[in-house]
């Protein structure tokens, strides 16, 4: 390439065009009508990493919902830092109905974590669409049978059980935490990803693993991997024989939620709209086997039920960690 | 590559170092038990320190050796100089700023129109006459982006006045 | 159990419309892999929407193909323009870039395809016979020997570029360096942030890679007004590699198929480490190191086939356990799950032909890649003599472009620019970012299973070499770092003490 001094007035000249064609616009931000809405996609914000549990039920979901909205619902995964950065961006969004999160579990660990700097006050409910456990999985080759056994095991060897979960303060590890608390237990929790959680276990490196279903239920049929029991308040679909944590003497009831929610400010006329939608997905045949495959269990809630419930976790996953000593001041 | 290039990165990066050192040193450490977050930032941040000092040393110690036989060193020069006998480095400067602009612009602007004028300014720079041949080669840069990106892929970008 | 259907997984894979999805699937990856930024998983995950209207064999097998299309097209960009199109090519600028340089730019994209072929078709051969037994021995790995591994990368790495080792090293600090910024992988504590909210989730890998090279290298070519490279006219024989270049390129080939495979087997960014290896190694047993990174076909010949190998290997856990051990064969998972597929030892006997068809397309879609491919060299063989007042706008916007549409973050465009300024001022002082990227990849790995191991043995730094895999791994390092000190110290001892010339450490 030649260059040629003197070129310097023309490159002012492309930076002038620059300024020229962009000046006009500040300040103008396009306003769309709530009532039409939607008349462009709809945008499902995810906080979680594509193809984990959580993404592959939102994307189900969403194509579902797509169907009757008129518009397609997409999916777009913004991970990192455990979610905040998902929540971060949906709480900065215009509340217009156009960027919805996937919300969860997630927005009151993260906020009683201090992580982010709002917590589920900030988010207008749509709806919710079900629950999931965390169950306590153990390799096959694990010497206890049941849960019980395994805490009487712990009890006899304190601070000496390894548990994997699926990072410091996410809903895989409020369950140990809490069970630890409850029965009085001294286990050390190992914070790993989901998926080398899984194979630590089967390798033997860590003696137990508290996980989502879906991110172990292929090796469980496989037979590779054993669930002792399950955190939820019924026993799931798919594996009927796994106890819960209370039917083993354990008081304790703590479930991954899942829903739909808006940032605050949303029109009324959108959640209106998209709630029976919802409604109509989750208690479609085709969602409540999808659902059940994964380990999931389908609930629907509405907008005020949704909020009240949320609510209510909030409060209880502030006591899990106060109590574990996770909670910053 | 000069000593004096040698000398001046090496020290540059020792400062970066222990910079690094220092900022990671305010994250807890905690225990051997629990490692904290402040543990691998200060372990690595101390290593990069360490091995540039040494470089550092080596150049130094090469520098004194090779001292009777280089020639003078060049007075530091002006930036207006610099610039004045390196255009090429003053494009590149242009270029970066126009980047910076573009960036920003994106958030009001939009992307299409914030790209089509980018790419027109970046090929004005690269030395294009007139203003056709830039003009047709930004909006097929367009084009494609929109076909791929937003008709295929269903991507959202950020949006503007137009777009 | 895996051969009672060979015969019939050709035929599932040989359908019409199989063979289009394969064909799109090859072709978009092809197209994802070219272009800078957006990396595989991120296109995988974009595209699942629209496998999903395909049904299950097909909608797996478009998602394959758009998995390993990508590893074909990173080293196109790399190789022409020494902008890498993916991390995993990145090690393919080294002698790629100075081959296109000498008028041999066809023969590097030609043997770069040939080798993803080769390597390509041998993790199909190896993924159908071996798989299961080989998912067991990933399972070895623990924190622990993770964490050896990463120490074994960064020893046996640091003569990647035969300059300084010091200065390899230091880049490679750098690169763990910038890995810690964002959230800490265990407690959660937001670290170099500065207040800047994108910054929690760390600085994004494909974002660096893409300014430190793509950017950075348009910022050289304007700053010193390089002339579109003088290519000499060729006729089209010798567009191919000769047969001495492809005598020379057997080995390589050969050898970055089984490093690269069994890397595959291992969670993290496989690929990328897969070919900084294969080139680690290539130069290391070479006779003749000097030529590296002057343009010796082997360095590209060795990374392109592992890059490929390894994205097959890690199709091992994914299909035989379960488990998805890197951010793209997770979106596989996904995208199975999502068409009602489950992955693990039972899928041969619930869905054999969705097994046989993702097999069968793995061998259509490498021969489909490398007919797409061979003609195209030619074409994209004349773009190094493109002026660079019409490349130069492309690769810009097309870094930005990939960049933000990877995730969607206008900071990580601010990333990428950052590091093109950086990687520019780099290149002035003599330093070549390649370590730098190395430090970038294990960073993450490196802290996590740290702090895992010492949590798991309770603070016994013993935990570190605990396991015989371990104290291998720890002899490997040793023999790396003490065996050219030895040989120095020989060296001198013969010559009679005239250390004059070594002011670096390491030899060469």
């Amino acid at each position: 390439m030649k260059r040629k001094v003197g070129s310097m007035g023309e490159t002012v000249i492309s930076a002038f065009l620059f300024l020229l064609a962009v000046l006009p616009a500040w300040g103008s931000t396009p306003a769309v009508a709530a009532d039409a809405w939607p008349v462009k996609p709809v945008e499902l914000i995810n906080p979680f990493a594509a193809g984990a549990a959580a993404d592959i039920q939102a994307r189900k979901l969403a194509e579902i919902i797509s169907r009757d909205l008129g518009q397609p619902m997409v999916v777009r995964n913004v991970t990192g830092a455990g979610g905040a950065i998902a929540y971060n961006e949906v709480h900065r969004a215009q509340p217009d109905g156009y960027t919805l999160i996937w919300y969860s579990g997630a927005i009151n660990t993260l906020a009683a974590r201090k992580q982010i700097a709002f917590d589920y006050r900030d988010f207008v409910p749509i709806a919710g669409i079900g629950a999931e456990p965390v169950c306590i999985a153990v390799a096959k080759d694990a010497p206890w049978k049941n849960i019980k056994e395994f805490i009487a095991y712990v009890k006899k060897n304190p601070g000496k059980v390894t548990i994997g979960n699926s990072g410091m303060g996410s809903v895989t590890h409020m369950v140990p935490l809490a069970m630890a608390a409850k029965a009085g237990l001294r286990v050390i929790h190992v914070p790993f990803g989901s998926g080398i959680a899984v194979a630590s276990l089967m390798g033997g490196k860590i003696q137990a693993s508290s996980q989502h279903p879906a991110e172990v239920f292929s090796q469980v049929k496989a037979g590779e991997v054993r669930i002792l029991a399950v955190s939820g308040s019924k026993r799931i679909g798919i594996w009927p024989d796994v106890p819960t944590l209370e039917e083993s003497g354990i008081d304790l009831e703590f479930d991954q939620w899942r829903g739909i929610a808006a940032p605050k400010g949303t029109p009324k006329a959108v959640v209106d709209k998209l709630a029976p939608l919802v409604k109509k997905a989750v208690e479609s045949k085709e969602w409540i086997e999808f659902a059940s495959s994964v380990g999931s269990t389908p609930q629907y809630r509405d907008p005020a039920a949704f909020g009240a419930f949320v609510a209510k976790v909030d409060q209880y996953t502030r006591e899990i960690m106060g109590n574990a000593g996770l909670l910053k001041k | 590559m000069t000593i004096r290039k040698e000398i001046v990165s090496s020290t540059v990066l020792t400062l970066f170092g222990l910079g690094f050192l220092g900022y990671a040193l305010k994250y807890p450490l905690d225990t051997w038990a629990c490692p904290g977050p402040g543990v691998f930032p200060v372990s690595v941040g101390g290593f990069l320190s360490l091995l540039s000092l040494w470089q550092l040393a080596q150049a130094l110690r090469r520098r004194k050796r090779a001292k009777e036989g280089e020639a003078p060193r060049k007075d530091p020069v002006s930036a207006r100089a610099f610039f004045r006998e390196n255009p090429g480095e003053r494009t590149a400067l242009v270029l970066i700023a126009g980047f910076v602009v573009y960036i920003l612009m994106m958030r009001w602007a939009g992307f299409f129109v914030s790209t089509f004028l980018f790419a027109v300014f970046a090929s004005r720079l690269s030395e294009s006459r007139g203003w056709w041949g830039p003009i047709l080669l930004s909006l097929g840069i367009d084009v494609f982006c929109y076909l791929l990106f937003i008709v295929w892929l269903k991507l959202n970008f950020p949006e503007g006045f137009l777009f | 159990m895996f051969q009672s259907g060979f015969s019939s997984y050709i035929l599932v894979a040989l359908q019409p419309g199989n063979v289009l999805a394969c064909f799109v699937g090859a072709l978009v990856g092809t197209l994802i892999g070219v272009l800078p930024g957006l990396g595989p998983a991120a296109a995988m995950a974009i595209a699942i929407p629209l496998t999903l209207k395909l049904g299950p064999t097909a909608g797996l097998i478009m998602l394959a193909g758009i998995y390993y299309g990508s590893m074909y097209g990173g080293s196109t960009t790399s190789i022409l323009v020494n902008v890498p199109g993916e991390p995993a090519s990145v090690v393919t600028t080294l002698d790629g870039y100075q081959m296109a340089k000498k008028g041999r730019a066809g023969a590097a994209l030609a043997v770069a395809a040939i080798g993803s072929f080769v390597a390509g078709s041998f993790s199909v051969v190896a993924l159908q016979f071996f798989a299961p037994l080989l998912a067991r021995t990933a399972l070895a790995f623990g924190p622990a020997e993770y964490f050896v591994l990463t120490v074994m990368g960064i020893a046996l790495l640091s003569n990647l570029t035969g300059k300084s080792r010091t200065r390899t090293l230091i880049l490679m600090m750098v690169g763990l360096m910038l890995s810690a910024v964002g959230v800490d992988p265990i407690g959660g504590l937001e670290r170099f942030s500065f207040g800047i909210e994108s910054a929690q989730g760390g600085l994004s890998f494909i974002a660096i890679t893409t300014g430190l090279f793509g950017i950075a290298e348009v910022l050289s070519v304007l700053a010193e007004g390089e002339k579109p490279m003088e290519v000499l006219p060729v006729r089209f024989r010798e567009l191919y590699p000769n047969r001495e270049e492809m005598k020379r390129s057997v080995g390589p080939m050969a050898r970055g198929s089984v490093l690269g495979f069994l890397i595959g087997l291992l969670p993290g960014p496989a690929a990328t480490m897969a070919s900084f290896a294969s080139y680690g190694l290539e130069r290391g047993i070479s006779k003749d190191k000097e030529k590296f990174g002057k343009g010796a076909i082997e360095g590209v010949a060795g990374p392109e086939s592992a890059n490929n190998a390894a994205a097959g290997g890690a199709m091992i856990p994914l299909l035989s356990l379960g488990l998805p051990f890197t951010p793209s064969t997770a979106v596989l998972l996904g995208g199975m799950l999502l068409l009602g597929v489950t992955p693990g030892p039972f899928l041969l006997k619930e869905h054999p032909d969705v097994f046989w068809g993702v097999i069968g397309s793995f061998y259509l879609g490498n021969i489909m890649l490398l007919i797409l491919n061979l003609p195209l060299v030619g074409i994209f063989a004349k773009i190094v003599r493109v002026s660079p007042k019409y490349l130069l706008p492309v690769i810009l916007v097309m870094c930005a472009v990939g960049t933000y549409a990877d995730n969607s973050q206008l900071f990580d465009v601010w990333v990428m620019l950052g590091a093109g300024v950086v990687g520019y001022v780099m290149r002035k002082y003599g330093y070549e970012p390649a370590p730098l990227i190395v430090g970038l990849v294990l960073g993450p790995v490196m802290e996590r299973s740290l702090c895992q191991m010492m949590i798991i043995s309770v603070g016994d730094l013993g935990g570190l070499w605990a396991s015989t895999l371990c104290k291998v791994m720890w002899g490997i390092v040793a023999i790396s770092v003490f065996l050219p000190l030895l040989i120095r110290a020989a060296k001198t001892v013969r010559n009679g003490g005239g250390g004059e010339k070594t002011v670096t450490i390491g030899p060469g």
